[in-house]
């Protein structure tokens, strides 16, 4: 890879720098997601040890993203959305970060280690390199359906919470991975309906930009279909109650119904959408309380019981 | 073989650009900053092994499996 970033220097960065660098948005979901994990996970742990899984959890999640923002770079400096960030901006010199994302993933793994169990770390460990090798090397810049299998990286949160508590995986933390697996797409791809220009101009081979955004539409509702019936399952196999089994469908009919507005939206013979793709920005809305609701009614469903 | 480099060309190549007032003060700022930043991560380290530490000693059937 062409390197033109390289004459950034320490100097140039502020300390908001390297906290861009570990994708601070995107880490509120992995805090979030990771603490209910724990939560409903059978067992007790100490608050200290409790805290500190979570904080590696999301320092593993941001040395991930810190990897991503220094394999990215060549990209990031093109599209729009990401041109300002400290390496493309030259506020940071790659192999600073490169070296600054690598000492977070070990430092994190091996305290998680210390602290909790070898189970937590070896999750960890794995998702992080799932996000980095699988999906940032391999993935999205070969394959439209790369936000499929990389948005795996980003259901493993309630999988480490839970086995920071319990020292092993079970059906549960499957299933909500699976819920934050399935849920992935169509949040991705509502949003990327009407922001792909920038992935066209950097040659990311997105859903809408290969497929059109007819057929993105289409795997939208498919997967939002398969989402509502899996996010049920921990009532139906009796590992929740009721509070959050009803949320979990009434949940699942509001996301279905958005996606559905998606799907019908007026559009042109090319699929091009007449409305500036107003039920694709609600749908991408309505996915984001879709989540953090369906986790925070499993919490409560816990509390509860 | 390389041409030799003039004698009055060769420092300009090796001397960095000088800095006005302003960008010295910016990059003084960026770097107190950094380091306030280094600081706090630093003394939070300690805490949390420390605090780790008195856990899995004083009650470790509390600390994960």
């Amino acid at each position: 890879m062409s390197d033109n970033f390289a004459a950034a220097t320490t100097s140039d960065s502020s300390a908001g720098d390297w906290f861009a660098l570990l994708k601070p948005r995107v880490l509120t979901l992995v805090v979030f997601t990771g603490a209910i994990g724990m939560l409903v996970a059978p067992g007790h742990i100490h608050p200290v040890i409790a805290l500190t899984a979570i904080l590696c959890i999301t320092v593993g999640a941001g040395a991930a993203g810190t990897i991503n923002m220094w394999y990215d770079r060549d990209i990031d400096a093109i599209m729009h959305r990401t041109s300002k960030r400290p390496i493309p901006a030259g506020r940071i010199a790659p192999s600073e970060a490169l070296t600054f994302g690598v000492t977070l993933a070990v430092g994190s793994v091996m305290v998680m280690y210390l602290a909790t169990n070898l189970a937590a770390a070896a999750v960890l460990a794995l998702s992080i390199a799932f996000y980095v090798f699988v999906y940032t090397m391999w993935l999205k810049r070969r394959t439209p359906q790369n936000i499929v299998i990389g948005g795996a990286a980003g259901a493993f949160p309630p999988v480490i919470g839970w086995a920071a508590v319990t020292g092993g995986v079970d059906v549960m933390p499957l299933l909500m991975f699976a819920a934050i697996f399935f849920w992935t797409p169509p949040h991705f791809w509502s949003l990327s309906l009407w922001a792909s220009g920038d992935y066209e101009r950097a040659g990311v081979p997105m859903l809408p930009v290969v497929a059109g955004a007819r057929e993105t539409r289409r795997q939208i509702v498919i997967y939002t279909l398969l989402l509502v019936p899996i996010s049920v399952l921990p009532w139906l196999l009796h590992l929740t109650g009721p509070i959050y089994g009803v949320s979990a469908l009434v949940l699942g009919l509001v996301f279905l119904a958005s996606v559905i507005g998606v799907a019908f939206d007026k559009q042109d013979p090319t699929g091009i959408s007449l409305t500036k793709d107003k039920p694709a920005k609600l749908a991408f809305k309505v996915s984001l309380y879709y989540l953090f609701v369906l986790f925070a009614a499993l919490a409560v469903d816990h509390w509860v019981a | 073989m390389d041409e030799p480099v003039p004698d009055e060309v060769a420092p300009a190549k090796l001397t960095p650009p000088a800095l006005s007032r302003i960008e010295s003060a910016a990059i003084a700022r960026r770097r107190r900053g950094r380091n306030i930043a280094m600081l706090i991560v630093l003394a939070g380290i300690a805490v949390l092994f420390y605090a780790i530490a008195m856990v899995k000693i004083v009650k470790p059937d509390l600390g994960a499996h």
